[in-house]
């Protein structure tokens, strides 16, 4: 009996004593200070937020004032946070230990779509930046075609005056025509144009083997949610998994976690570097 | 001594329980991770993203996944529906069966949003490049091919859309007949047996037109050359293919998968692609809004069924 009342008292008392950390989450705030778990004058989204996290994380949430994306990034550096949101000034001191996982998308707006920019393969250019002066195409005047790749080359050191000249064509083929009749150096446009326009339609097909891909990539992210690079994938994938939809399970979280830009339609998952603020061309 | 190491072992075994979160019960998966797609064995990229997801998705639940292949769309529907799958892919029209059957069980969580913005592809009505069939008008009382009860751009859609053009589809073709996938269907009029059908279309638009979907996957495996047919109808778009899990698995493995499936096209931007997923493309979050009006078409489509043939069938 003894021995069974022990017993009963260990399951009871074992759960206390090995329970999961709580999950700490950056605000942002004029000053640092220590987590602690969120006061009930809380604003009801920060609240719903809270409440959504622990329910499906399965642990405690605490609240952890930082002092800007500075803050949060050096916070997340000491362990003294598990997730925030940095800008790319604040991730590149903290890039080696530190990764994107979450961006807002815009309502109404594109995803962070990878651009393509190509030139004639029997040229010199190898790079983006031997391609300086030189004329650039773009395929379309959407805005998937041709202000995301603006982004894109800018982010690169590539910004409006770094080419001679900038066309826009009429489709991705009429643009990779210019390209190859040289009435254009290099052309720009989002991956899936250029796969569109490159697969071929027969086995063997190469219609772009006389092109040269010199760089490729996403735009970066003004702002995104990271996490430490040694946070255990499933739980950076259960939390990915939980914010993404969150605009449609709680919508109330979402308007609050997403308050810093508050014309946002849902969160996307992003690349690591996402934030990167290198770039091709110094 | 004994009774103090029963006692150590299982406060050990607790111990190990309770670390795994706070609702160790209600919220552990062990096992395997059940998974279905769609798909002919005969189609590379389809064979290749099975093998990719299921890899992946081991990689990152930790959990053996475990494969159940069906050539057919019921095949799928059925498995999910009664539970012998957690996740699997389905096209609008195959959830909307699903939803019929279970309603809440299952749910659909991502889709494919491309470069530009939308989530959908489109339904193009093919005909024989030397045939001399122009438009929907000319196929009165020629023969159509449907891809498969379940499809959404191969049944669901044309139906509704020419039923919208004041076709009755029960009345104005001589024959029709399911194939049972895009690449029968295309084999099929490629054999004389339909005069046209209704496949799937994506990698553009009406405007600027496609590059991927049967006949073009089909060209590249060198089965079809896409210069032998003429789209003469495009319907569209449809909502795209999703990722549905049934809603009575843990949780916190949904939010995995979901969040595992989401971060694919970024973290591995050139697997992405590898198995046929569009560039430059990801995957992003749903629920079952995304396919209320397929939900509608369908149950509208099966209430005409049940209804009867109207008795002119021709277009306004």
């Amino acid at each position: 009996m003894r021995q069974l009342l022990a017993l009963i008292g260990l399951m009871v008392f074992v759960p206390g004593l090995v329970a999961a950390a709580p999950f700490r989450l950056a605000s942002q705030a004029n000053v640092t200070s220590p987590c602690r778990p969120l006061t009930p004058d809380a604003p009801a989204g920060q609240r719903a937020l809270h409440k959504l996290l622990a329910q499906r994380l399965g642990v405690d949430v605490l609240d952890c004032p930082v002092a800007g994306a500075r803050g949060a990034a050096d916070a997340l550096v000491a362990g003294q946070v598990d997730m925030g949101l940095l800008d790319p000034a604040s991730y590149g001191s903290v890039s080696d230990k530190v990764r994107a996982i979450l961006t807002l998308r815009p309502k109404n707006g594109l995803i962070r779509s990878q651009i393509v920019t190509a030139v004639r393969a029997s040229g010199s250019f190898k790079s983006l930046g031997d391609v300086r002066g030189h004329r650039l195409l773009f395929v379309s005047a959407a805005p998937y075609d041709r202000d995301q790749p603006r982004k894109a080359l800018a982010d690169q050191g590539a910004g409006p005056s770094f080419f001679s000249s900038e066309t826009v064509a009429s489709s991705a083929d009429d643009a990779l025509a210019r390209l190859r009749k040289q009435d254009g150096d290099v052309v720009v446009m989002n991956a899936d144009a250029w796969q569109r326009s490159c697969r071929g339609a027969k086995p063997q097909d190469q219609p772009c083997g006389d092109l040269r891909i010199i760089w490729n990539g996403r735009p970066r992210a003004e702002r995104a949610f990271a996490v430490r690079q040694d946070m255990p994938a499933q739980l950076r994938y259960r939390i990915i998994g939980i914010f993404v939809a969150m605009h449609l399970e709680a919508p109330d979280a979402f308007k609050a976690v997403s308050a810093f830009a508050p014309a946002s339609e849902n969160f996307d998952a992003s690349e690591a570097g996402a934030l990167s603020p290198s770039r091709t061309i110094p | 001594m004994r009774q103090l190491i029963v006692l150590l072992c299982t406060g050990g075994i607790l111990a190990s329980l309770s670390a795994c979160g706070a609702k160790p019960d209600a919220d552990r998966a062990t096992g395997e991770l059940r998974m279905s797609m769609q798909g002919s064995n005969d189609d590379p990229a389809v064979v290749k993203r099975r093998d990719a997801y299921q890899k992946y998705l081991g990689e990152v639940t930790g959990r053996p996944v475990k494969l159940y292949e069906a050539s057919d769309y019921n095949g799928v529907i059925q498995a999910l529906a009664s539970g012998q799958v957690d996740v699997a892919t389905l096209a609008g029209g195959g959830y909307a069966n699903a939803d019929a059957q279970v309603g809440n069980k299952v749910a659909p969580i991502l889709t494919t949003r491309r470069a530009d913005g939308g989530t959908g592809y489109y339904s193009a009505l093919i005909v024989k490049a030397d045939s001399p069939f122009r438009s929907i008008k000319d196929l009165k009382g020629h023969s159509l091919g449907y891809v498969d009860f379940n499809s959404t751009s191969g049944y669901l859609y044309p139906r509704a859309k020419m039923r919208a053009a004041g076709i009755d589809p029960e009345t104005y073709f001589s024959k029709t007949a399911f194939a049972g996938g895009h690449t029968q269907a295309v084999m099929s009029l490629a054999n004389g047996q339909f005069d046209a059908t209704f496949v799937q279309v994506s990698g553009g638009d009406p405007e600027h037109g496609f590059t991927t979907g049967a006949v073009y996957t089909m060209a590249r495996r060198g089965l079809v050359d896409a210069k032998d047919f003429r789209t003469i109808w495009v319907l569209g778009p449809v909502p795209d293919t999703s990722i549905v899990v049934r809603t009575d698995r843990p949780q916190s493995q949904i939010d995995i998968v979901r969040g595992a499936m989401a971060a694919l096209a970024y973290d591995q931007p050139d697997l992405w692609v590898d198995i046929g997923q569009p560039a430059g493309s990801e995957y992003t979050a749903i629920d079952r809004h995304h396919y209320a009006e397929v939900i509608a078409l369908r149950n509208a489509d099966i209430a005409q069924r049940r209804q009867g043939p109207n008795e002119k069938g021709s277009p306004k």
